[in-house]
Order: C-alpha cells, then sequence, then structure tokens
C-alpha cells in the first residue's frame, strides 16, 4: 500500500501558484490511486482555502498523459472525481488537454452536474482566461 | 445508448439531406435507425474529405458534444434514406446527471469514435493513393461490411466520387486504383462492393 502511493504520488504534482490558485499537473499514464491520490489532495486544499474564505481556483494540466485509460480499471477513480466534482467546496476548476481528456472530463462534469464551474480547455491560455473570470 | 431515446418518434431524412453543418451549434444528438450518414469537411482546396461513416445504432455527434466545442466539427449528410431519433442536447445533458453507469457508456462509445477519427485523418494524410485505397476498403469492411462466405459485402451503395471523397483523391485517381483492384480480384460488384476478405488481409498487412 505504501509503495502504491508513493508511486501515485510520483505521476502528480500539486502547487499553489504565484498567482494564488492551486495547479495540478498530471504526468505519464495515470492509475487510479494516482488519480484517486490527486483528487483528495485537491479537496483538502480546496476546503483549505474555503475555510479562511479565500476563492478555490484549480487549474490542472492533462498534457502530460500520454494515453487515457478509458478501461472498468479506472472506473472506480471515474466514480470519485465525479464525486469531489458534486460535493467538494471550490469556486471553479480549469481543465486541460487534449480531445480525449475534454470528452472524458466533460462527461463526468455532465454527470456531476457542474457545468458552470468546471470546464475543460484545449489549451493553457483558454483555460487561464476562464479561471481568472 | 439506445435507452437514451426509447421515448423519441422516428423522423425521416432524405438520401443527401445534410442533418448538421460544420461549425452549427450543437442542438440535437442523433440515434441512427435506419440508413447511413457520413461525416465530412472541406478541405481548403474546395474537395470535400468524407472521414467516417455512422451506421444504425449510432449516436452523434457526441464526440463535438462531449468536448464541450458546442459547435460541430464537421458536415453529417445523410448517404442513404434515413430513419434517426433526435434529442435536444440539454435534454440529453439532463438525462446524464447523476447516472454514472450512462456516463460511463457514453465514455467508451465516444473514446472509439473519436480513435476513428484519429485513425482515417492519419490513413488520410500519410499514404499512397493505393494504400488509401486499400485501408478505406478495410475501414468499410469492418464499420458497414457483411460477411458473405470468403467475401463481405458493403451494405452501403458507394459511387466513384464517394469513394474518391473518404480517399481525398481525385475520381479519376480513386478509379484508377479501383480497377487494378477489381482485376487482383480483390474488389467486386458495383455499387454494392464485394471484398475478399483473404486478398484484402493480405494487402493490408503488405
Amino acid at each position: 500500500m505504501k509503495y502504491n502511493s508513493v508511486m501515485a504520488k510520483d505521476r502528480y504534482k500539486i502547487f499553489v501558484n504565484p498567482a494564488g490558485f492551486i495547479e495540478t499537473h498530471f504526468i505519464g499514464n495515470q492509475t487510479p490511486d494516482s488519480v484517486i491520490g490527486a483528487v483528495e489532495d485537491l479537496v483538502k486544499r480546496a476546503k483549505k482555502l474555503k475555510a479562511h474564505e479565500e476563492l478555490a481556483l484549480i487549474l490542472v494540466d492533462v498534457t502530460e498523459v500520454p494515453k487515457i485509460d478509458i478501461s472498468g480499471k479506472m472506473a472506480k477513480a471515474r466514480k470519485e472525481a465525479v464525486k469531489a466534482m458534486t460535493n467538494a467546496e471550490y469556486d471553479r476548476i480549469a481543465v486541460y488537454g487534449n480531445v480525449a481528456v475534454q470528452i472524458l472530463v466533460n462527461t463526468l462534469v455532465m454527470i456531476a452536474g457542474k457545468r458552470d464551474k468546471i470546464r475543460v480547455f484545449a489549451s493553457r491560455i483558454e483555460a487561464l482566461k476562464w479561471l481568472r473570470g | 445508448m439506445e435507452n437514451l431515446f426509447s421515448d423519441l418518434p422516428i423522423r425521416k431524412f432524405r438520401k443527401g439531406q445534410i442533418l448538421i453543418y460544420e461549425g452549427d451549434p450543437v442542438e440535437n444528438i442523433y440515434l441512427l435507425v435506419e440508413g447511413y450518414v457520413k461525416v465530412s469537411n472541406i478541405l481548403a482546396n474546395g474537395s470535400q474529405r468524407t472521414i467516417i461513416i455512422y451506421k444504425p445504432g449510432d449516436s452523434f455527434p457526441l464526440t463535438s458534444f462531449l468536448s464541450g466545442e458546442g459547435v460541430a466539427r464537421y458536415f453529417y449528410e445523410c448517404m442513404t434514406d434515413v430513419e434517426a431519433k433526435a434529442r435536444p442536447q440539454a435534454d440529453f445533458q439532463a438525462m446524464i446527471k447523476g447516472d454514472l453507469a450512462i456516463g460511463e457508456q457514453l465514455i467508451t462509445y465516444t473514446y472509439k469514435i473519436s480513435q476513428q477519427f484519429v485513425e482515417r485523418i492519419e490513413t488520410l494524410s500519410a499514404q499512397s493513393a493505393r494504400s488509401k485505397v486499400i485501408s478505406l476498403l478495410a475501414y468499410l469492411a469492418k464499420r458497414v461490411g457483411v460477411p458473405e462466405g470468403a467475401k463481405v459485402k458493403l451494405n452501403v451503395p458507394l459511387t466513384s466520387q464517394e469513394i474518391a471523397d473518404m480517399c481525398s483523391l481525385t475520381r479519376e485517381t480513386a478509379s484508377l486504383q479501383m480497377i487494378k483492384l477489381k482485376k487482383e480480384g480483390v474488389v467486386n460488384g458495383r455499387r454494392h462492393l464485394y471484398l475478399d476478405k483473404v486478398k484484402l488481409k493480405k494487402l493490408e498487412a503488405a
């Protein structure tokens, strides 16, 4: 279990961008552990910001993921992502990546019914423009 | 997928009718019940390029809808008389909300279709005329082919111009390649083509 979580953490990084929003980069092909780990981490950070009455804006870069895994193996990760999109405290999330990422994330966003708060883009520029409002 | 359309009436469209224009906002999601629909765009030189064909049971334009673009990236034209059901995209969205099982089906289906787009576009952009025609025939055999003994019958009637548009070739070049393949016994028939499975597979692997 410890081994899994260490490996999972190598597949994403989360940091606070100097502009004040939370930024996440997914790197390489993902596993259920890496996606769930990143989602949990983001939920915690967003909750902390909201507790201080600050805006919780999140930018997610998925451009460095070579292959999007849509198999049943990742179903649990997709379920957790929808749950977080529905229940977590945040203001806006902008995701950017290729068409496969856009289809996957947009479908999850529709299931969560959060199209007003989460948008998916092809480029970082578009994502940032929308995130900053 | 068909459950999402079960309460809707069937609408009829004529051969040649364009259901969706490139650049149009995605207003409806269609389920094809009968007939074939081709997806194409117009190239800078004015020629038409057909990318994929939808068959009964398929739904479109899901890639444009789910990618969040909001506008159709291609023309969707009836290749035959068509029967289809259409659901307004807002209703479609409302039906997906909260339903992870439907979402999973949509992700799998749309991902497969988008892979077909990518493969076809790659095939169209980087091969000789002969390879383009062979790749197209292999694609059609898989997509709209019905096995008949050692052959596969293509269920959709195709004109020379349609074959050319699906290969991004001029009609003359595509016809020349088809004549050669007919002489080699890979293809026969006129509008409904029959393909020799073994010979086609060998050519595809070569």
